[in-house]
């Protein structure tokens, strides 16, 4: 084998092992589906059901996530907005930069960094096969910079809802990890707080005005279920 | 200054203590006045406690079973006539009771007399005032006989008339006789006389259990009543009351308010309406002012509520009480398997609409269905009317001409007193087989021929505001987590982007390494070192003894001027002698037979081939390590 187009090969083959990544992850992200799994349609439509029976934190609770799948969702996002209208409770703050980045599906943004990586890759090598292509080489690589870099942003900013979880239920916060504990604020159901630690069965939580204090566990549910957390 | 003289001043002393001691132990005596001595419950009295002389400090409120006694002023004056000192000291009651009755007040000093206090029910003429026990005529307030509203519901309790017939409370109940679910309408009205100066404390409520209210706004209708001549402000609330428990029970409402009763000024005429001191300006000037907190309530009004009979029920009875019509309608008559379409189920009527649920369509062959959603819509302020609708997506799994089944709602009527369905009527629909996309079904039949999802129908915002459901498929991402938070993502990124890194920096580096003059040399001397090896290997195998040794000197030469940085030309025996300091025979001999060769043309006969060999190659290898 000439080792002077080594080069070549290897670029080829990471190329191809780039976009072999690629379609796994795209078809685990669109395709791959299991029964009973999360879908934005079945997760609004539950939260209309429990809008309808008057279960304002289950509601919240899955049009939240029916958005953390499809931030651009219309549908949930204005049936969101009533319920939490309904209950008194105000829509959460953002700026302009933090609601245009998270409009978008962070899977769609999580493949397109990955896009981002094989062009930057591609173009870092490419270029250093000469002067020809020279340009091409560089836009792909800007282009690919320029979409990780939307990636990260729209991580940082998802990153928050890692640790949010939804008030399901009318809920007292106390100064301790005990019922016996004092009560040192009222929380109400569909309020979104961010745990922060867990001790036996009550979460450590705090609120969107920065008060914290400690509740039932089974008075929350995560917007994103599953996540481990800090236990004390 | 005159002298005063030891006598006059023993004197002096003495009419003081005298005078003293007179005073100090005169009787004192005490004084009750009770104003007026008949009240209406709800009303109160004042009562005056005068005492003369000496202890009048010292008076305490009497203890009188079910009488509450409250201080609201005080005053003491002296008085010096012709040397004699006499000091008077009031204190001022107001007394209410808790029920009516005749009490008796009991002696609150010497001199005093026990007073009586006639509390007569709330809404009982009262006689006109009557003197105390001192025989001083008391003053009423103004106490109008009391009225009854013009317009007391025939089935609702009389008008209560409280706080000297200034406020009442009543409830307009259009039936006595309910059933256990039942909702009827109700009108609570609450009057206070124009010009009273009262506070609603709290919302009127139900005195018992066995009934609930619906939600009593904090902005009652508000009228003007005139009842016997008098304005009323009348304060009403138009209400729902559902029975919840069987049992003959006394309705009435409670309602707290604060009233602001002006007294009397002490010591004024009573007899003689044209006194300018009888006029209300002067009264409210010089009057006392009292907030006293009363409770409203209506005379109780009789409501028997009976159970629901348990004979023939219905299994499908959700606890409706009313009259209600039931209709359907699809919201298409044609359609293709695949299309979402929706049922409606509406009732109407009036009743317990709380109590109105249904299911509409469970699961059902040939159609995919959904959780239905419901709307109310009031026909009036309470809730008592109005139509409930119920939507619920429906999807067509097969073709051919389809027939919903009729949907039944079953309720109790309380004016029939039986159970009965109203039922609507079967809806059909022609279906034609959809182009090309069928929809993932419950029903093993048609999930064989289930190929996509359909296409969700255009969300529209449903009548009570939140926007419609969507077909939605079965199945659906094993998690939430987006993909950048995920494990297998992030490590399947990082192993790529490592693998550009590491080809980029190879090649980096190979490319630097190409370029480099000093790398070139070297490398240029090592295949040299090479190829001699080579050259010295052939030698051998032909038993070549001059080339093989020429070939290891300049082997040599090359590999250690690469070792040594220098031209390999300069690379000599005494160089290799200097450098090696004696270790090197070897080589030495290698550059020394070498030269013997090049310069005199002799080649040695034979020559240990394997050994000068090693010789050369174990000299190179260490020069690999440069």
């Amino acid at each position: 084998m000439n080792t002077k187009n080594l080069p070549a090969f290897l670029t080829f083959g990471l190329m191809l092992l780039g976009l072999w990544v690629l379609a796994f992850w795209i078809y685990r992200a669109e395709f791959a589906s299991v029964p009973g799994g999360y879908s934005v349609d079945h997760l609004y439509n539950q939260g209309n059901a429990y809008a309808h029976s008057g279960k304002t934190g289950l509601a919240v609770l899955n049009y939240e996530r029916a958005l953390v799948m499809a931030p651009g969702d219309a549908d949930a996002r204005a049936n969101l907005h009533w319920v939490r209208d309904r209950a008194g409770l105000p829509d959460s703050a953002s700026n302009i930069v933090t609601r245009a980045v998270t409009s978008l599906s962070p899977n769609a943004l999580a493949l397109a960094g990955s896009v981002g990586l094989l062009l930057t890759g591609l173009g870092f090598l490419l270029a250093s096969f000469g002067p020809q292509g020279r340009w091409t080489s560089a836009s792909a690589a800007v282009v690919g910079v320029l979409l990780i870099g939307l990636t990260i942003t729209s991580a940082v900013l998802t990153a928050p809802k890692l640790s949010e979880a939804v008030v399901t239920a009318d809920a007292a916060a106390r100064i301790s990890p005990v019922t016996t504990g004092d009560v040192s604020f009222k929380l109400r159901e569909g309020e979104i707080v961010s745990v922060e630690a867990q001790y036996h069965d009550f979460a450590l939580i705090r609120t969107g005005t920065a008060q914290s204090g400690w509740i039932l566990a089974s008075e929350l549910s995560r917007v994103i279920p599953a996540q481990e957390t800090r236990t004390l | 200054m005159k002298n005063i003289s030891p006598h006059s001043t023993l004197r002096l002393a003495a009419l003081a203590m005298l005078f003293i001691a007179a005073t100090w132990t005169a009787r004192a005596a005490t004084t009750m006045e009770l104003d007026p001595a008949q009240i209406s419950l709800g009303d109160s009295a004042q009562l005056t406690v005068r005492t003369s002389g000496n202890g009048g400090d010292a008076v305490n409120p009497p203890h009188v079973a079910g009488l509450e006694f409250q201080a609201v002023g005080q005053s003491s004056e002296i008085q010096i006539i012709n040397g004699a000192m006499t000091s008077t000291s009031s204190v001022v009651y107001e007394v209410t009771a808790q029920a009516p009755g005749t009490y008796t007040i009991p002696a609150m000093g010497a001199g005093a007399r026990p007073l009586t206090l006639q509390v007569l029910p709330s809404g009982a003429a009262r006689s006109a005032p009557v003197a105390n026990q001192n025989g001083q005529n008391s003053w009423s307030g103004p106490s109008p006989s009391l009225p009854t509203p013009a317009t007391v519901a025939p089935s609702a309790g009389a008008t209560h008339m409280m706080a000297n017939g200034n406020a009442f409370v009543r409830m307009e109940v259009p039936k006595r006789d309910l059933y256990v679910g039942e909702t009827v309408p109700v009108d609570i009205q609450v009057g206070l006389r124009a010009g009273l100066a009262a506070t609603l404390n709290g919302l009127p409520t139900l005195n018992a259990d066995a009934f609930t209210l619906n939600k009593l706004t904090t902005k009652p209708e508000q009228t003007e009543e005139e009842i016997n001549g008098e304005p009323f402000t009348i304060l009403t609330w138009h209400s729902a009351l559902a029975a919840i428990k069987p049992g003959d029970f006394s309705l009435a409402v409670e309602t707290p308010v604060t009233v602001q009763i002006r007294t009397r000024p002490q010591g004024l005429p009573m007899d003689d309406d044209n006194s300018p001191f009888n006029s209300s300006f002067f009264q409210n000037f010089f009057g006392t002012v009292t907030k006293k907190d009363l409770t409203l309530t209506n005379d109780p009004v009789a409501v028997k509520v009976q159970a629901l009979p348990t004979a023939g029920q219905p299994v499908d009875f959700s606890g409706a009480v009313g009259k209600f019509t039931v209709t359907s309608e699809l919201s298409a008559t044609t359609a293709s398997t695949g299309d979402p379409l929706t049922l409606r189920l509406k009732i109407s009527g009036a009743g317990s609409f709380d109590r109105v649920n249904s299911s509409i369509l469970g699961n059902l062959n040939g159609w995919k269905t959904y959780h239905p959603t419901v709307k109310f819509t009031p026909a009036d302020a309470v809730g008592y009317g109005g139509e409930k609708v119920f939507e619920q997506a429906v999807i067509p799994m097969q073709s051919g001409h389809l027939t919903l089944p009729a949907l039944t709602f079953t309720y109790f009527n309380p004016d029939t007193q039986k159970y009965e369905t109203a039922t609507a009527a079967p809806t059909s629909i022609e279906v034609t087989p959809g182009s090309g996309s069928t929809v993932a079904a419950n029903s093993p039949a048609s999930a064989s021929t289930a190929t996509t999802p359909p296409v969700p129908a255009a969300p529209a915002t449903t009548a009570d505001g939140l926007r419609a459901d969507r077909v939605d498929r079965e199945t659906g991402a094993a998690t939430l987590l987006p993909l950048y938070f995920q494990p297998g993502f992030l490590l399947s990124q990082a192993l790529l982007a490592l693998g550009f890194l590491a080809s980029w920096v190879w090649w980096q580096l190979r490319e630097r390494a190409a370029n480099d003059p000093r790398l070139l040399q070297r490398r240029e001397q090592w295949q040299q070192v090479t190829a001699c090896l080579k050259q010295m290997k052939d030698a051998a195998a032909q038993r070549d003894t001059g080339t093989f040794f020429l070939a290891a000197r300049a082997a040599l030469q090359h590999g250690l001027a690469l070792r040594w940085n220098l031209d390999p030309q300069a690379v000599t025996e005494t160089e290799i002698k200097a450098r090696l300091n004696g270790s090197s025979e070897n080589l030495r001999r290698v550059f020394e037979l070498a030269d013997e060769i090049a310069y005199s043309g002799h080649q040695p006969a034979s020559a240990d081939f394997k050994a000068w060999d090693k010789t050369v190659r174990d000299a190179v290898k260490d020069l690999e390590t440069v």
